[in-house]
C-alpha cells in the first residue's frame, strides 16, 4: 500500500517536471518548494483513495469492485 | 478530485501571470498545476488498476504476492530512475543554454544591431577624415563685396561706384597643436584636466 502511494508521488513528480519543461522554466528554489507541496497533495489523495478502497473491501466488495467503486467516487463525488 | 481541482484552478492565475514580481511564484505554481493535472489522471486510473493487480495476487498466494511486490519495487525504482534521468537531462539542457561568455554576448549584440555598425563606420570615417585633414592643405580664399547698386535710382545707375571689396585668405594650421590626440606619438597627447584642486 505504501508503495502504491509512493508511486503516486513519482507520477506527480513526472507531471511537475513535464510542466517545467513545457513552460521552459528552470528548476529553482521556488519550483522545489512547489514540488514539496505537490508531493504532499499527491500523498494525501493516494491515502484517501486507498483508505476508501480498503473500507469497501472490508464491507465485502471484491478487489476489482472496490477499486472501481472508489475510483468512480473520487472522480464524481456523490 | 475536487480538492485537486480547487488547487489547480486556484493556482492557475499565478502560473499564467507575467506581472512584476511573478518570477518568484510562477515556477511554484507551474509545478503544482502541472503535477496535479497529471497526478489527477494517474491516481484515478492507474492507482485502482495497480491496487487490483496487487490485491488479486495477494488473495491467491502469498508467495506470488511477494514476487509481485518485488516487481512493483523494481517498477518504482525504474520510474524514479527515469525521473532522475529527466532531471539530469533538464540540468544538462539548462547548463548548455545558460552560460554565455562576454564575447558571445557582444557578438550576438553586434550581429543584431545595425545602428551600432553604422555608428562604428561613422567613427572610422571621422578618424580617417581627421588624419587626411591634417595632411591636406586647407587654404580658404574669400571675396566679399558690399555696397553695389543693383537697380537705377532717379535715372542714374552707377553699379560699381560704391562697391567695397574685401578679399580674404586663411589657412587653418592650429590643429597641428590641438588635434593630435589619437594618432600621434602618445607622449604628445593632450593632457587630461586634473581634478586635484
Amino acid at each position: 500500500m505504501a508503495l502504491l502511494i509512493l508511486l503516486n508521488v513519482a507520477m506527480a513528480r513526472v507531471g511537475g517536471l513535464l510542466a517545467l519543461y513545457v513552460t521552459g522554466t528552470f528548476f529553482s528554489v521556488s519550483s522545489g518548494v512547489g514540488f514539496l507541496a505537490l508531493f504532499g497533495v499527491s500523498v494525501q489523495t493516494g491515502v484517501i483513495m486507498l483508505e476508501y478502497i480498503n473500507q469497501l473491501r472490508a464491507r465485502g466488495y471484491t478487489p476489482a469492485g472496490a477499486a472501481i467503486e472508489g475510483a468512480v467516487l473520487r472522480l464524481r463525488p456523490s | 478530485m475536487m480538492t485537486m481541482l480547487v488547487a489547480t484552478l486556484g493556482l492557475l492565475p499565478a502560473a499564467m501571470s507575467h506581472a512584476i514580481g511573478s518570477d518568484s511564484q510562477r515556477p511554484f505554481a507551474i509545478v503544482i498545476v502541472g503535477g496535479l493535472m497529471s497526478d489527477l489522471l494517474l491516481s484515478i486510473f492507474l492507482l485502482p488498476t495497480l491496487y487490483v493487480w496487487i490485491a488479486r495476487e495477494g488473495t491467491s498466494s502469498r508467495n506470488r504476492r511477494w514476487h509481485l511486490r518485488a516487481r512493483l519495487i523494481s517498477l518504482l525504482t525504474r520510474t524514479m530512475g527515469g525521473c532522475a534521468l529527466g532531471i539530469a537531462c533538464l540540468a544538462s539542457h539548462a547548463g548548455a543554454q545558460q552560460p554565455l561568455t562576454w564575447d558571445q554576448v557582444k557578438a550576438k549584440f553586434e550581429a543584431v544591431n545595425p545602428v551600432l555598425k553604422a555608428d562604428a563606420a561613422n567613427v572610422e570615417e571621422m578618424k580617417a577624415e581627421e588624419i587626411t585633414a591634417f595632411l591636406r592643405p586647407n587654404p580658404q580664399f574669400t571675396l566679399l563685396a558690399d555696397g553695389t547698386q543693383i537697380a537705377p535710382h532717379n535715372g542714374a545707375w552707377t553699379p560699381v561706384k560704391g562697391t567695397t571689396e574685401q578679399p580674404n585668405f586663411s589657412y587653418l594650421h592650429e590643429r597641428e597643436h590641438k588635434r593630435n590626440c589619437g594618432w600621434r606619438a602618445p607622449g604628445k597627447a593632450r593632457r587630461l584636466p586634473s581634478h586635484s584642486t
